[in-house]
């Protein structure tokens, strides 16, 4: 029923996309991903710790036959600290994926949309498989597939708010405007399981989450609701949805009921 | 010795060291998945028993954390 989930020709098992961030524990982490049978979590470049204080490695934690890592640049703000870190995260984990950040202001994490196309030709051309988390925004979208994204990501709301999808309309246009070329995965904002299962009935083709999961107070069974819900809203955006309707439609025949009756005239 | 910068600080390492031995100067076990960049270019991996540190070489050293 469902055509797999492929980004940049490469087939993933799940729509659902995690981070690997505020988890209260790696092992907690762990227990999330496999409730929510994710297939692909996202990993930041940071710098080591030269203190000697950090800890076990957050990949020691992730089973990496199951789980692609996407390296993220989360935290720049400028193309060249975002180049300067997807070369960092392909050099440490071998891998040409990137998630890639651009963001334009530390308040609302809101991306940069001139630098997010900057960056995002650059990394095309090296031979990045960018994934390009963007606004909502339809012409920037088509403006990054034309320089070579693998995968358009539009928030849903600002990152961490868990508000969920702000402007259906959009990210429906996103979708629209993109289909056929690219898979459209909303990334950020998502609150709980419903926003996952509004975004996947928009028809876009999967949703990257991060703090839904990792701060519910119980993170591991909001792992498999969000799992579950990404699997109900892409079934029931496949199913196709009846149209909305002002008026009212009995589901019980109108005839047969048992008489006198008498309804009220309209 | 030489000063350098990693990870943001200034400190002074012996004269002719490879990045792989600054690397265990430095504590790092060579086996974590690492990157390190030297004034803003990426070192491949391959490259780190046989590239010297230079005096005022700016280096990054970075690995994967939690992240969204």
């Amino acid at each position: 029923m469902s055509l797999p989930f492929k980004i940049a020709g490469v087939e993933f098992q799940s729509r659902l996309l995690l981070g690997t961030g505020k988890y209260r524990s790696h092992e907690e982490m762990r227990a999330c991903h496999e409730a929510s049978k994710t297939s692909m979590v996202t990993v930041a470049v940071r710098r080591v710790d030269l203190t000697g204080k950090s800890g076990p490695s957050i990949l020691d934690y992730i089973d990496r036959a199951k789980i692609s890592l996407l390296p993220n640049t989360a935290g720049c703000y400028t193309v060249e600290d975002a180049v300067r870190t997807a070369h960092l995260g392909r050099e440490a984990l071998s891998t040409p994926w990137v998630k890639l950040e651009v963001l334009g202001d530390p308040v609302t994490l809101l991306p940069d949309p001139i630098g997010t196309l900057e960056a995002s030709a650059i990394l095309a051309r090296e031979g990045f498989i960018v994934m390009a988390y963007t606004s909502d925004d339809p012409i920037l979208a088509r403006r990054l597939v034309d320089v070579g994204v693998a995968a358009v990501m539009p928030a849903g709301s600002p990152i961490g708010s868990g508000l969920g999808i702000l402007n259906p309309l959009n990210i429906r246009l996103v979708r629209d405007t993109v289909a056929g070329r690219v898979p459209v995965i909303v990334d950020a904002g998502v609150g709980t399981a419903s926003d996952v299962a509004i975004a996947m009935e928009l028809g876009v083709d999967g949703v990257l989450l991060n703090t839904a999961v990792a701060l519910a107070s119980d993170s591991v069974s909001m792992a498999r609701a969000m799992g579950l819900a990404c699997e109900a809203g892409r079934m029931a955006f496949l199913a196709g949805r009846i149209a909305r309707s002002t008026a009212a439609s009995p589901s019980s025949p109108t005839t047969g009921t048992i008489g006198p009756t008498s309804k009220p005239s309209p | 010795m030489i000063p350098i910068t990693v990870n943001g600080t200034p400190r002074d390492v012996d004269d002719g060291l490879t990045v792989a031995s600054l690397l265990s100067q430095l504590g790092i076990p060579e086996q974590m998945a690492l990157a390190i960049e030297r004034n803003r270019s990426v070192l491949p991996r391959s490259t780190w028993p046989e590239v010297k540190v230079g005096a005022g070489d700016v280096f990054e050293v970075v690995s994967l954390v939690g992240g969204g």
